[in-house]
């Protein structure tokens, strides 16, 4: 029907005084039907067709009638979306409509749609001038403060507990090699990056024995269509004596030497705290300790509040996760109590840490793994531990060695005694693996 | 005051088990009465009307219940001048639509029956430079529709192999929906919803472009979307709906974090939306049932390992054997 309307106004032959009148009067009905449903995406729609066609549209009543209708349901999205349609065609201040934002977090509880325009407003009006889409540092304190306001106000709101999750920032990490493996015989180079590549990418790699780019071809570890590990196979073998073999790729270089009696060298990133998370500023430690401190009273008067210890958790992490790791773990432990429903997703949570705790923490140049007894129900960051040579799993909770095992070129021994596995998929392509042991499992289903 | 969780409870006449004959009678018989009120009046959707029948009766082991060669020849004539399909004959045509009409094809593998190629070009007219789609030529933008376009293409073989559309720039436009919950809206700016977020993550895995995605942030925004009484909501502080059984529980799946939510208490909601006087399943327990809670309600319980069904997937919201005749191959991350 409204396509019909639609139509009519796009094939008129009327004057275009008569036209603009017609496209005003159909303002008022289609406002007349928003009345009736204002969850229609045909009527919206059939608004922004008519405003685009207006030759003196009237942006400040529309934004009138935005804040109208989200006065009777803030939460409905056809509105916002007008409403973002209005001011992006009306160049209306966005400082405007963060003040707007404002209001209405404060008067009301169902927020989550204003804390969301939020996140987008803050990194366009005060941006940080080093990195895209991340809030001035300044400002983000003062947010920081204004969503613990309101989750103290009101710690059942959820909108501001996933907003502030937001806030304390999740470290988009950039392209870096984890780790890089040269061998004499056979001759290879594998580079293992952090975040995948396709093989276009590739192409444009760049292999150096001792500042000379050598040529070769790439191939990456399985038949995805993007690979974290790839491995390069010169035309010509890598000599002996001591030699320095680089490689560039994606943006990003690193560099090895291999000793004069070496068949195999290996070199890996060192990681920090900081791998698995934004680096902090001591300005905003002191705010999230002193929000560490607020939340641990709060816990106290409602300790069957889940927003409650699951925030104290992200805290801890953003502040400190090996300082702070055994409270964590007793938490998440609490939280598969307080809300079972979410069980696996607390254990899963708590295994990460784990996991990226002992990453942080290993000496990854030996090539030997011990993450015997650590709860984990499943093996996170495996692109960190292609290198290793030994593994052992043993007395943990995995259901699966599944296709994430498929990226161990190396693995000698595996042992993962003592955990609840009924599937492993992802031995069937280890071509190192001499020893595996599976002792205390579940019943182990055909390997295929 | 705090907020009070928004949510339903069970009375205690609520129906117990799987009442597959019921709603296999439920589907079979819908739309036998042509002039039905509620029948005529969802004209305008006819076309994924039936390919939610359909895929319900497929899913429970029933297809032959429907006439086939009815319905094709309904398909057919759905097709428009401009190559996209109408939900029913001298409606509009539109990119929802063009999906309805391949999916209910591909079931019957009776994709022959239409103009194929002029389906394709239909959709790859709907294309913008920003990689975005649009629902039909009135300028609508949404990820709904990038999700459709990239899922037909899949469908009928040309993703892959002379592809009409930038999936580059398709991928670009959907991430750039992406929100601070790690979540998906409608266009750039837009809040984050279970069904947007089951259309992007479903183009994206077609697309095999996942790694994109950070699973742990919005696996947790979806596992919160189950309530005390196991149902799912869209978004938070919304009623639990049997559809987001579908939405989220599938969005789940393709990001390997289907055990984050207690499955066996979202299986009792299921189970106690069904009417065991019509059939069919609703929204939720006690209200009226459709034939679009029905088709969700049965899918997610197929996802969720029901004997007596027919195995989904959880991209495509079809039968798993159908996806396998076409040779689709789509991504599912495993941790």
């Amino acid at each position: 029907m409204w396509n019909y309307r639609k139509k009519c106004f796009a094939n008129s032959e009327k004057p275009k005084s008569e036209i603009e009148a017609m496209l005003n009067s159909e303002l008022t009905f289609i406002e007349s039907c928003l009345r009736n449903n204002p969850k229609s995406y045909g009527c919206w729609h059939q608004r922004c067709f008519v405003l685009l066609k207006l030759k003196t549209p009237d942006w400040k009543r529309e934004l009138q009638l935005c804040n109208l209708f989200l006065q009777f349901d803030d939460r409905n999205f056809h509105c916002w979306d007008y409403r973002r349609f209005v001011c992006s065609h009306s160049n209306h201040p966005l400082k405007d409509e963060i003040d707007y934002t404002n209001k209405l977090i404060e008067s009301n509880f169902s927020n989550y749609s204003s804390w969301h325009y939020r996140s987008k407003l803050l990194p366009e009006v005060y941006p940080d001038s080093s990195v895209g889409n991340k809030i001035a540092e300044r400002k983000l304190l003062e947010e920081l403060e204004l969503v613990q306001n309101a989750f103290f106000t009101d710690p059942n709101d959820q909108s501001a507990w996933f907003y502030h999750k937001w806030l304390l920032g999740r470290g988009h990490p950039m392209q870096s090699i984890l780790s890089l493996h040269v061998s004499r015989f056979p001759s290879t180079l594998t580079c293992t990056l952090r975040k995948p590549i396709k093989e276009e990418d590739c192409q444009q790699a760049l292999v150096r024995v001792n500042g000379t780019v050598i040529s070769g071809k790439w191939k990456p570890h399985s038949s995805a269509c993007y690979m974290n590990t790839w491995t390069f196979t010169p035309h010509e073998k890598i000599g002996t004596g001591l030699i320095s073999v680089s490689c560039q790729v994606d943006g990003v270089e690193t560099q090895i030497t291999m000793e004069i009696d070496d068949n195999e060298a290996l070199c890996c990133a060192k990681n920090t705290i900081e791998t698995f998370c934004e680096s902090s500023s001591d300005a905003k430690l002191l705010v999230l300790e002193e929000e560490l401190n607020s939340c641990r009273e709060l816990n106290e008067l409602e300790p069957d509040n889940k927003w409650v210890v699951l925030t104290l958790v992200f805290l801890m992490k953003a502040i400190d996760p090996i300082r702070f790791f055994s409270e964590m773990k007793e938490l998440l432990k609490s939280l598969c109590i307080i809300d079972s429903k979410r069980s696996c997703y607390y254990q899963d949570l708590h295994s990460k840490y784990a996991v990226e705790n002992w990453i942080i923490c290993a000496d990854l140049q030996s090539r030997k793994a011990d993450l015997r007894n650590k709860g984990i129900t499943r093996l996170c960051h495996v692109e960190f531990l292609v290198g290793l040579t030994h593994l052992d799993l043993s007395h943990n909770k995995l259901k699966a060695l599944g296709s994430t095992f498929l990226v161990f070129p190396w693995l000698q021994e595996l042992k993962a005694d003592d955990n609840e596995i009924t599937e492993i998929d992802g031995l069937k392509a280890l071509p190192s693996l001499i020893t595996l042991s599976l002792n205390s499992n579940g019943t182990i289903l055909e390997l295929r | 005051m705090g907020t009070i969780v928004k949510d339903v409870t069970f009375k205690n006449d609520i129906p117990k088990g799987f009442l597959s004959d019921t709603h296999v009678s439920y589907i079979s018989t819908y739309g036998k009465d042509k002039d039905d009120y509620e029948y005529c009046m969802t004209e305008y959707l006819r076309l994924s009307g039936i390919y939610w029948g359909l895929t319900t009766l497929d899913l429970l082991n029933n297809l032959d219940k429907l006439d086939k060669a009815e319905i094709i020849s309904f398909v057919v004539s759905c097709q428009t001048d401009e190559g996209g399909f109408s939900p029913s004959p001298r409606h509009d045509c539109s990119i929802l639509y063009t999906l309805s009409a391949i999916q209910v094809l591909c079931t019957y593998d009776q994709l022959d029956a239409i103009d194929v190629n002029k389906a394709i070009k239909y959709i790859a007219s709907l294309q913008n430079e920003d990689g975005s789609f649009c629902g039909d030529v009135w300028g609508e933008v949404d990820t709904r529709f990038s999700f459709c376009a990239v899922a037909s293409l899949a469908l009928v073989g040309r993703l892959w192999t002379d592809c009409p559309i930038n999936t580059k720039h398709c991928v670009e436009f959907i991430v750039s929906c992406m929100n601070f919950d790690g979540g998906f809206g409608c266009r750039p700016g837009s809040e984050t919803h279970s069904g947007q977020v089951y259309c992007c993550v479903g183009a994206l895995s077609i697309l095999h472009e996942l790694h994109h995605i950070d699973a742990d942030l919005l696996g947790w925004w979806l596992c919160e979307r189950q309530l005390p009484s196991g149902g799912l909501n869209g978004r938070p502080e919304k009623l639990p709906d049997v559809c987001y059984s579908w939405w989220v529980l599938s969005s789940l799946a393709v990001i390997g974090k289907m055990h984050w939510i207690d499955q066996e208490s979202l299986k009792s909601f299921i189970i106690a939306s069904q009417d065991p006087e019509t059939g069919g399943i609703a929204d939720r327990p006690g209200d009226m049932v459709d034939p679009f809670h029905t088709l969700f309600g049965v899918a997610g319980l197929s996802l969720m390992g029901q004997t007596n069904l027919k195995k989904i997937n959880p991209v495509f919201c079809m039968p798993q054997y159908v996806i396998d005749r076409l040779a689709i191959n789509v991504e599912i991350l495993t941790i």
